[in-house]
């Protein structure tokens, strides 16, 4: 789904985002982080990104270098819930895969995927500091661990609902 | 008896702290108090005294780093990094959600001692929802003046902002973190002068962990005594421990110096959980080596740890039992390194791409003679060569396997053709 | 000044104290070997080529980036530090393609040479060879990323030196390459081809688009009438890899070559710089006469063209509408010469050798055809003539002298001063004093605007006006003019841009490696062929009287206009 590129609101609340940051380079991160919080792809265009450049006094090619550095952004978009599995040590050894596996089968899609519906994304992450209830998945700003299928099936058919 | 200790982390889930009133009520500030009443020279001392050193997994002598930011002119900029990225670590997140103030007080110390305004914490973005504690916390503590202008009276005036990270592991780095804040892409930097001389926007910059905030701000208070009679000779007090794996009870534990590794697991993990056996653990988070049954008696301090080639890192326990295939686990750690990698200097970005592929070749049970070579060859030019710490800690999974896990190794190799 | 004494190699060596280990072992005639590292730029310390072992602190150091210590004791030579160097050079390898036989930098890499140094044949790394598109897309440059080292050298001088900032680091990891946000190709980007990337790049990550095909096609082709012009910056630069010693003229030799390579005329870009003189000192004093739109700027570095349209649209009216002398060459070959020698226009094929790279895209400009052809065929850079040459079998270094040929092959001091920043300026204010003041300069050095600072400034009495000018090279330095321009506050009447440091003698076609040391003996060649020309100011050119006698009547004159003048737009918003 591709925004439009002449979304006037959008446009204004990138400006409100910008001033709010004092317009500063320095804040570049700030911005791009909550530029992709707006839209509910979790992604920002490319021409968003021109967009900011220029507001910033900045070149394409540095907005783009700090947003592909870092996991936290994307410019692809990804599905309205992006379900995150974390793949790194404790998970590993709490067995990721069974949940991944449940997961997969709730969803019947596979990690690197969108559902067709255009609700779900699945990818890997590094750790979140979940590992105190590894094997643990995050969705947005909430985690969730010590998962069985029924439990991931609520989980996910809370968020189906909103 | 309870092996673990409730000094720095005494707090821990015990108070509220959407206000400031609890964290008062139990002795919050009595630390800053006391640290406006003394000279910035003799907190610097009691923290040399102490003999802390960084919480974050590098250890660097933190009475020492404070002592070279005082002499530097000119207001410091005060970093908390709280990026926690290393796997298996979540004791930074505790404090984040149920000590803030702790840390803020901690910092407003630093601020002090070496002489700064402005502070700035730097939460990973993971932690979004505990970000808001934070912002919440700081604004309490600025409306009860213990933050801003002429704090509880003094002459000192001092602020903090939050600053997000954006999911890069690198970021950890102190280096890469004031990159990151710089608004620029993690990658770290060359050390033309020192971080306390020129860090964050070229100005004199003071970065500790956010745990060493928090031992700091015991130092100060009357738990000090209490936490310098914990630990040895050379590791004094004590230090947060983030136990997690095959374990009955994972959690965040506070430990004294010297206890051992077997009564971390056993006596305050409640031992390995579904009946199964212990098979190796891993401390001081991915960048940790492995540690095999037979060193389980070890003490958990630096100098023992040193002794054997150990470090105690960020303070990450993982324990693995035996379910688990060392080569398997090594794949899991090189994935984390070859993704988290930042890609500036060859040894790292080059070199955690061979350990991938050796490592993926001992999980399809492919592995060959030349791949123990080829590790050991890779990872002394990636200890050697790196341009950072990310580089250098890579290998150590590997190295450690084929110094203590030889025999699983052994098994997941192509057997002989002659 | 504080100094260090140290031990390399167990040879003591005194240096200053913020001596870098590298810079000290030079002194001592030991060579560590670098990629990364660049004299002319910041250290970037992330190849971790140049390790080096600090036996008093045993620790392992680059030696680009740490200065030296009292005492220290530092091996540059032991198993241990080139099995470390090895092994990182073997790393880098194991990420390369295999292609040193195909590789337009075979035999100038430094990739290469460091292989050669430590008799690497394969790695026993695994091989990871990425297989990225070439972009290939501006018929300019060519950015192949599966060659690309990650040294970051053409990210400092496309966003530092040149303010462009195309290029810039993306992603991390293994992903990590360089190029313009969104990896767009480049073409749709604000690129100015200014060719400094090429230059700086130590391997075949960037290069300039081969054209010598097109030229050898041509040549042998009995239906064309192939005449060369060349610049002059490319005579003090050829040399560089036939034999002679860097920064050395061989104008002769130049000429022999490429009458060997079989061209039919070989004439000198001088010639109509000598023309742009004219042309562009007669725009300025009638912008200054008439109230007309001052600073007046040049015109002829094709990379400040593009900079300008991309970065600075508002202001063109401040740029020249002169041609640079190459294109100007073009228009006349096509016409005057044509009609002298009777031959069909046609007929007639342009090819231009010059130091840069950005002439290729100016000679492909849609709009810059007003003699009814395209002027200037095909560009070739000092680089592509360097492997025609070679490729002929043509022993230059043992080259006899020739002349130019004879109606467009004569120029003066002040044409060949155009190779060197400053050069421009000083040729019009040799011509313009003259003409304004209707005495003869007996002084015709202008030392101020000469030299390798990024702003030079000028004040020139021109018959009791005082007039100010400035010389800016490296489009960084044209920035800071230009944004004075902006806010209207520039004090300037002239000034004269160029985008490459050093002017075109540093342009991004010349040799590679050359770095600032290379431009001051280029440099110094340049300015000592004027002293020794015969003819020093461009309005005294006889082929130039000549020219304006038999063909174009008068500077601007309407057949001048059509001919020798241009116009500029801004470009596409589409770019990045």
């Amino acid at each position: 789904m591709e925004k439009l590129i002449t979304d006037d609101a959008l446009y204004h609340k990138i400006d409100e985002i910008i001033a709010m940051h004092g317009a500063s380079k320095h804040n570049l991160l700030a911005i791009l982080l909550e530029v992709q919080e707006i839209n509910p792809n979790h992604y920002i265009s490319k021409d968003e990104v021109i967009y900011i450049s220029k507001k910033l006094d900045t070149h394409v090619s540095n907005v783009f270098n700090v947003m592909s550095f870092y996991s936290a952004l994307s410019d692809k978009p990804k599905g309205r819930y992006v379900i995150q599995i974390c793949n790194s040590t404790c998970c590993k050894v709490s067995k990721y895969e069974k949940l991944q596996e449940m997961i997969e089968k709730e969803l019947k899609i596979k990690v690197g995927e969108t559902t067709s519906d255009g609700m779900f994304s699945l990818e890997y992450s590094s750790c979140f500091g979940a590992c105190d209830i590894s094997p643990a998945i995050k969705i947005g700003h909430e985690v969730y661990g010590m998962l069985d299928q029924l439990k991931l099936k609520r989980i996910i058919e809370s968020y189906r609902g909103n | 008896m309870d092996k673990s200790v409730s000094i720095v982390s005494k707090n821990f889930k015990k108070i509220k702290v959407d206000t400031i009133d609890d964290y008062l009520e139990v002795g919050g500030y009595e630390s800053l108090k006391k640290a406006l009443s003394i000279e910035p020279s003799e907190i610097i001392e009691m923290v040399k005294s102490s003999g802390l050193k960084g919480r974050g997994g590098a250890a660097f002598p933190t009475g020492k780093k404070w002592e070279q930011a005082s002499k530097v002119e000119g207001d410091t900029y005060i970093l908390c990094n709280a990026d926690e990225g290393e796997p298996s670590t979540f004791k930074d997140r505790y404090f984040l959600e149920y000590d803030p103030y702790r840390i803020i007080e901690g910092m407003t110390i630093a601020a002090y001692a070496v002489g700064g305004r402005e502070g700035i914490i730097y939460i990973r973005e993971e932690y979004g929802r505990i970000r808001e504690i934070m912002k919440k916390a700081i604004a309490n503590a600025k409306a009860g003046g213990y933050l801003g202008e002429n704090i509880l009276g003094s002459n000192l005036s001092f602020d903090i902002k939050v600053v997000s990270g954006a999911g890069a592991f690198i970021c950890g780095e102190t280096t890469a973190l004031i990159e990151s804040i710089e608004g620029r892409g993690g990658r770290p930097r060359i050390k033309v002068k020192r971080t306390a001389e020129a860090g964050l926007f070229d100005k004199p910059t003071l970065a500790n962990n956010i745990e060493s905030y928090g031992v700091v701000t015991t130092l100060l208070s009357e738990d000090a005594e209490k936490y310098l009679n914990c630990g040895t000779s050379i590791s004094k007090g004590t230090k947060i421990i983030s136990l997690c794996g095959n374990v009955e009870k994972p959690g965040v534990y506070e430990v004294p110096f010297g206890i051992t590794l077997r009564e971390i697991i056993y006596d305050l993990g409640g031992g390995i959980k579904d009946g199964r056996h212990f098979k190796f653990a891993q401390v001081g988070g991915a960048s940790g080596p492995l540690v095999p049954k037979s060193m389980l008696d070890i003490k958990y301090s630096y100098e023992d740890f040193k002794e054997k080639d150990f470090s105690i890192g960020s303070g990450a326990v993982l324990v693995a039992d035996d379910t688990n295939r060392i080569s398997e686990f090594m794949v899991t750690v090189q994935e984390f390194f070859a993704h988290e990698s930042c890609g500036k200097c060859t040894p790292c970005r080059e070199g955690n791409r061979q350990l991938l592929k050796i490592a993926h070749r001992f999980a399809e049970r492919k592995g060959e003679m030349e791949d123990i070579y080829k590790i050991q060859r890779l990872a002394n030019i990636m200890q050697k060569c790196s341009f950072c710490g990310l580089g250098t800690a890579a290998p150590t999974v590997m190295v450690t396997a084929i110094k203590h896990f030889y025999d699983d190794l052994k098994e997941n190799m192509v057997e002989n053709k002659i | 000044m504080k100094t260090c004494t140290l031990s390399i190699n167990n040879k003591q060596i005194t240096v200053p104290e913020e001596t870098t280990i590298l810079e000290a072992a030079k002194k001592l005639n030991i060579n560590i070997p670098t990629l990364c590292y660049h004299p002319d730029q910041k250290v970037k310390a992330n190849c971790r080529i140049c390790l080096v072992h600090d036996k008093s602190s045993d620790k392992f150091v680059t030696a680009c980036s740490t200065k030296v210590t009292d005492g220290a004791e530092i091996l540059t030579n032991t198993q241990e530090v080139r099995d470390l160097q090895k092994g990182v050079l073997e790393l880098i390898i194991a990420n390369h393609p295999n292609d040193c036989l195909n590789c337009i930098r075979s035999g100038s890499c430094s990739l290469q040479d460091l292989c050669r140094r430590f008799n690497i044949n394969n790695s026993d790394m695994i091989n990871n060879i990425d297989t990225y598109v070439i972009d290939n897309t501006s018929g300019v440059l060519v950015r192949d990323r599966n060659k690309c080292i990650k040294c970051m050298r053409c990210v400092e001088v496309c966003q530092e030196t040149q303010m462009v900032g195309v290029l810039s680091p993306y992603n991390r990891s293994v992903n990590t390459n360089v190029g313009a946000g969104f990896n767009t190709n480049l073409d749709k980007t604000l690129c100015t081809f200014c060719g400094q990337c090429s230059s700086v790049c130590p391997v075949g990550a960037i290069y300039e688009n081969d054209e010598t095909e097109k030229a050898w096609e041509a040549i042998n082709d009995p239906n064309k009438h192939v005449v060369v012009q060349v610049a002059p910056a490319v005579r003090v630069a050829l040399g560089d890899e036939l034999g002679i010693s860097r920064g050395e003229e061989v104008t002769g030799k130049m000429i022999t070559a490429l009458r060997m390579l079989g061209f039919d005329k070989v004439f000198d870009t001088n010639f109509t710089a000598d023309l742009t003189i004219l042309e562009e000192g007669n725009e300025l004093l009638h912008r200054i006469k008439t109230g007309g739109t001052l600073p007046l700027i040049t015109s002829c570095s094709p990379g400040w063209i593009n900079y300008a349209e991309g970065f600075f649209p508002d202001l063109l009216e401040h740029v020249s509408t002169c041609k640079s002398p190459q294109q100007m060459f073009g228009a006349v070959a096509k016409t005057y010469y044509a009609k002298k020698m009777d031959i069909d226009p046609a007929k007639v094929f342009v090819i231009s050798i010059m130091p840069c790279t950005a002439k290729k895209f100016e000679a492909a400009r849609p709009d810059i055809n007003s003699s009814g052809f395209r002027d200037v065929d095909v560009v070739l850079t000092t680089r592509e003539l360097t492997r025609m040459i070679k490729s002929a079998g043509i022993d230059f270094a043992d080259l006899e002298d020739e002349e130019f040929d004879t109606l467009m092959g004569t120029s003066t001091g002040a044409a060949v001063i155009f190779g060197a920043t400053g050069g421009v300026m000083e040729a019009a204010l040799r011509t313009v004093y003259e003409k304004v003041t209707g005495e003869i300069l007996t002084d015709i050095d202008f030392h101020d605007v000469r030299g390798f600072d990024g702003i030079k400034e000028a004040t020139v009495d021109l018959a009791g006006t005082s007039v100010k000018v400035a010389v800016a090279h490296g489009l960084s330095n044209a920035y800071k003019l230009m944004e004075e321009v902006k806010k209207g506050n520039s004090e300037y009447a002239f000034i004269e841009i160029m985008a490459c440091t050093g002017g075109c003698l540093g342009g991004g076609g010349q040799p590679v490696r050359s770095t600032k040391l290379v431009k001051a003996r280029r440099m110094d060649s340049i300015y000592r062929i004027d002293r020794e020309m015969p003819i020093r100011k461009s309005h005294e050119n006889p082929e130039v009287i000549q020219l304006y006698e038999d063909f174009l009547g008068n500077p601007n004159s309407h057949l001048a206009h059509e001919l020798l003048h241009t116009h500029y737009k801004k470009r596409s918003d589409e770019l990045v």
